[in-house]
């Protein structure tokens, strides 16, 4: 097994060049998936037989939910690795996640509310789900201002490297704490499609959106990543040769 | 003051005196006895989070209603809220005078783990500010109607969620060392995170009050409480390196 | 077409929800390329003044 590529994407112009290079590779399967996805998930698949047509909101709050934790745990993965082996590159994947997850964070917030309102009949409901995901997204300000905070950027990446492992710790803690406790209080909890099985019809956009919202992301932290990777640069000559003329 | 903040000899110049050097336990003890004498220097700092614990509950009653039989369905939040905000107070403080004055630095260079001093540090943040609310928790919570025999699970539970406050709050201040006017960051990082020991003290305490049995909801907090004990410290010394550097 | 735009009488919550969701896609689009045009920008200011003097 060689490791030569790990090493090499260390290197900041290798890993400019990368970026840049990868981008379209991300971006254009991302908006073809995205538009197949809300063609399959607003027009083809039926409407369910208990929620009518609200369900397909879930085309798009499933998506996000899902981003929202896995650029989490990308965020603390790779602060991890940018504090065991001294890795800057790594600490600028974090830097770029973290504004992306914590927007999709919110689009969960606002897209969930949207369909509890016609599902329980209020806007808010202390919903487990909806309760950890604002947990999440306070988890996330956290740590971009914290980030915020220091005008060293190295030490901004090495003290929010630590906080995001913390907060990636607790993440499952306060999740199940917050099952636990709505369970107590018997909370509603039918807004999600609870069922096993999910017609072909339903279940295909659905998959599409999640295929896509990961490439998604994959595109826009690439775009990031390069200024991040500037950013942390002192005036190298690979820049000139990148950026210059 | 001056002469109290220097670092004890034996900490300082490790390679002097190697053979005579204390353990790691003495260190950790010297270090707990050191903070708790400047703390009794300033009185004023160690009243203000019982000040400021006694006040918010009195803002309950004036707010909602004078009515003890009302005020009692409310305890276990007031009470927990209550809490966990006054622990939040003195955090800032936690480290910053060691920092400022270079004590700090001086450990991290004694050779000493620092893990095992910052955990003494904190030992002596939960008994100067975590122990005299526990112990004030029971006399607020008669002021809001809480009957004598819940009395004995309120200080419990008190007892335990602070040791785990003053866990998490070590970590935030040790993050937040190199920021100034730390205070609303500070909690941001720290409240999220605080969630767990607020839904299972408050459930405790509930359970207290209706006369039910709470020992699970206390064996859950001592379990984050251990928990935090193992990993807390850790996280705090890695934070305080990064931002000594 | 009315029908589909009618979404069986979800209409307020359903377009709210994909408009907010595109909305945050097409913002992070614009952050994204934001940023890595102010990177590039400062970059080129850090060379230049360091090849003066």
């Amino acid at each position: 097994m060689t490791w030569t590529w790990f090493h090499r994407l260390a290197s900041p112009p290798h890993l400019y060049r990368t970026a840049g290079r990868l981008t379209p590779w991300f971006a254009w399967p991302a908006a073809l998936l995205i538009l197949a996805g809300l063609i399959g998930g607003l027009w083809l698949a039926p409407p369910d037989y208990q929620q009518g047509d609200a369900y397909r909101i879930m085309y798009v709050h499933a998506p996000s939910a899902w981003l929202s934790l896995m650029v989490y745990t990308i965020m603390a993965v790779a602060g991890a690795i940018g504090l065991i082996w001294r890795m800057k590159a790594a600490h600028a994947l974090a830097a770029a996640a973290a504004p992306i997850g914590a927007s999709f964070t919110l689009a969960t917030l606002v897209t969930g509310s949207l369909w509890g309102k016609p599902m329980w009949g209020t806007y808010w409901q202390w919903d487990p789900r909806l309760t950890s995901e604002l947990l999440l997204f306070f988890l996330y300000l956290g740590y971009m201002g914290l980030r915020a905070a220091f005008e060293d950027l190295q030490r901004a990446d090495r003290v929010s490297a630590v906080l995001a492992v913390v907060g990636v710790i607790n993440v499952p803690i306060i999740h199940y704490s917050v099952v636990w406790w709505n369970s107590l209080h018997q909370g509603p909890s039918v807004m999600y499609l609870g069922r096993p099985t999910m017609p072909p019809s339903m279940l295909v956009p659905l998959l599409l959106m999640f295929l896509g919202f990961t490439l998604f992301f994959g595109a826009v932290v690439l775009v990031r990543l390069q200024g991040e990777v500037l950013n942390r640069e002192r005036a190298a000559r690979w820049v000139e040769e990148e950026v210059g003329a | 003051m001056s002469e109290l903040s220097v670092v004890p000899s034996s900490l300082a110049r490790p390679e002097r005196a190697p053979h005579s050097a204390p353990g790691a336990a003495a260190v950790a003890w010297m270090m707990l006895e050191r903070d708790l004498k400047l703390a009794f220097r300033k009185a004023s700092q160690l009243v203000q989070p019982l000040a400021f614990f006694a006040m918010v509950t009195t803002l309950f009653p004036l707010a909602i209603t004078p009515e003890l039989t009302r005020l009692r369905h409310i305890a276990s939040g007031v009470l927990w809220a209550a809490a966990l905000l006054s622990s939040l107070l003195a955090l800032e403080f936690l480290f910053r005078d060691d920092a400022q004055d270079g004590t700090l630095e001086q450990y991290a260079l004694s050779g000493r783990a620092l893990t095992g001093l910052l955990a003494a540090k904190t030992a002596a943040h939960w008994l100067l500010t975590g122990l005299p609310l526990a112990l004030m928790a029971p006399l607020a919570a008669v002021s809001l109607g809480v009957p004598a025999h819940a009395l004995p699970g309120i200080l419990a539970s008190v007892t335990l969620g602070t040791v785990t406050m003053s866990l998490l709050g070590a970590v935030g201040a040790a993050l937040t060392l190199g920021v100034r006017r730390a205070g609303a960051l500070l909690s941001l990082l720290t409240l999220p995170l605080a969630i767990p020991v607020l839904i299972f003290g408050a459930h405790a305490t509930q359970l207290a009050i209706r006369g039910e049995p709470y020992g699970a909801s206390l064996t859950l907090l001592a379990a984050l409480a251990v928990f935090g004990m193992t990993l807390a410290p850790l996280a705090a010394a890695a934070a305080v390196r990064i931002n000594l550097e | 077409m009315m029908r589909f735009l009618d979404m069986g009488g979800y209409y307020p919550w359903v377009w709210p929800a994909y408009a907010v969701t595109l909305g945050v896609m097409g913002l992070n689009i614009y952050w994204a390329k934001r940023l890595r045009e102010r990177a590039r920008r400062a970059a080129l200011r850090r060379l230049q003044t360091q090849e003066e003097p």
